[in-house]
């Protein structure tokens, strides 16, 4: 009798707090939230991953991805980027090659003195110009008074054009001298005057030319 | 099963308080296995899930690991392929500087295109120049330009002469600046030969701006 009345009191106490309702509410409410918390986490953890933080460097996933893909793409252009860039090394040289950094006036005479007793002409006058500032290249230019013949005077622009440091003409004005008859015989008078302008390209440093060389130069170094 | 068990299950003999108690048991059985069976759920999906998440991440990580070489690699050529354009482009400008033979060229076509009759007093040519002003408008000192001062036969035809030079690649709208060519501006004796007196104005062709 007296397990039965604790049972009973047992199964009272129970009955009390606990009525069938109340147990399907809570267990509706448990069961819910458990099933709200499956559905969270499988939704939830299985996001994409965008990115990956690795040695302080954020990685784009989908972008890696493609990148692995096209690895070999990237490697042949890197190759041809690389030699084009020695391509463009070896023009820059050439430039390099004629284009000088500096002018010194007294080796711009002296080679054009040079160019013209081998054209066989007669250099009357030398003059240094001014000194100006173009989009390419730095100019020095320069006045050149000669005498000789036709053939002579084609000569040394054919030598100014083609010197290791070319000098440009800009400007001739070539003037025939009129033979007198009576001194037809006089070998000594000139066949021709001529004046050129000369234009003498060089480096520096607010034009293309310097920031191609000087800029490489440093570069280089 | 006999007469007596299905009595037993289709009487309940039972109290109320009992019977209501077996039914409360039952219930909380029944939910009790529904919550456990869904906790366990969860547990094996985060236990899933987690491992999931730990392959997917090692597998993220050996990407990153082989892709961040090639990023430097790709950073690298595109830089250098900036790089070679500008430089590409600077060189460009600057051999467009180098001195040429356009002069030469042009003296000697206007030789090659003038008989020994005609004689040529005077050349002017200019070649064009760099300025650093309005490209439409430059200054005259950087125009390019052909000025020929010649003795030409009165017999003959200036005309002919400057069909002849207006054939040459080098020699652009050559004109006589006397009148139609024929007017005799200076008729001069020269060892016996009366000539007169032409101007001719012309735009000498160029490879290239000066620097």
């Amino acid at each position: 009798m007296s397990i039965q009345n604790s049972t009973l009191l047992s199964n009272k106490a129970v009955v009390s707090w606990a009525t069938v309702g109340r147990c399907h509410l809570v267990g509706s409410v448990i069961s819910l939230c458990l099933i709200a918390m499956i559905v969270w986490v499988s939704r939830t953890t299985w996001q994409d991953i965008d990115h990956l933080e690795m040695n302080g460097v954020v990685v784009d996933l989908k972008d890696a991805a493609l990148l692995v893909d096209s690895a070999d793409q990237w490697r042949s252009d890197y190759t041809i980027a690389y030699r084009q860039s020695m391509e463009i090394d070896q023009r820059v040289q050439r430039v390099r090659e004629w284009l000088p950094a500096e002018v010194d006036w007294q080796a711009v005479e002296d080679d054009l003195r040079a160019a013209a007793a081998d054209s066989n002409l007669k250099v009357t006058s030398v003059f240094k110009g001014d000194e100006s500032l173009g989009e390419r290249t730095g100019v020095l230019s320069a006045t050149c008074e000669l005498e000789g013949d036709y053939l002579g005077l084609c000569d040394l622009l054919h030598r100014l054009a083609t010197q290791p440091k070319p000098f440009a003409c800009s400007e001739i004005r070539l003037q025939r001298s009129l033979r007198n008859p009576e001194f037809e015989a006089n070998s000594e008078q000139p066949e021709s005057r001529a004046t050129l302008t000369l234009r003498i390209p060089h480096v520096v440093a607010d034009s293309y030319s310097g920031r191609l060389l000087i800029s490489e130069g440093s570069h280089d170094g | 099963m006999s007469s007596a068990q299905i009595l037993y299950k289709q009487v309940n003999l039972l109290p109320p308080a009992i019977a209501k108690t077996v039914r409360l048991r039952r219930v909380f059985f029944a939910w009790f296995v529904i919550v456990s069976s869904a906790f366990a759920v969860l547990v094996s999906t985060v236990i899933v899930v987690g491992l999931n998440c730990q392959k997917l991440r090692q597998r993220n990580e050996q990407l990153a690991a082989a892709a961040m070489p090639l990023m430097d690699l790709r950073r690298d050529v595109i830089q250098l392929r900036v790089e070679n354009e500008r430089r590409n482009q600077w060189c460009d400008y600057v051999e467009t500087a180098k001195p040429n033979d356009d002069m030469l060229q042009s003296l000697t076509a206007i030789a090659a295109r003038t008989d020994d009759a005609v004689l040529i007093d005077t050349v002017f040519l200019r070649l064009p120049v760099e300025h650093g002003g309005d490209m439409d408008s430059p200054p005259e000192w950087a125009m390019p330009k052909l000025e020929l001062t010649a003795r030409v036969p009165l017999a003959s035809s200036a005309s002919g002469w400057v069909e002849r030079l207006s054939q040459s690649d080098r020699i652009q709208s050559p004109v006589l600046t006397d009148d139609n060519d024929l007017v005799q501006l200076n008729a001069l004796r020269n060892q016996g030969n009366a000539t007169r007196r032409v101007e001719l104005l012309a735009v000498p062709a160029f490879t290239g701006v000066l620097p």
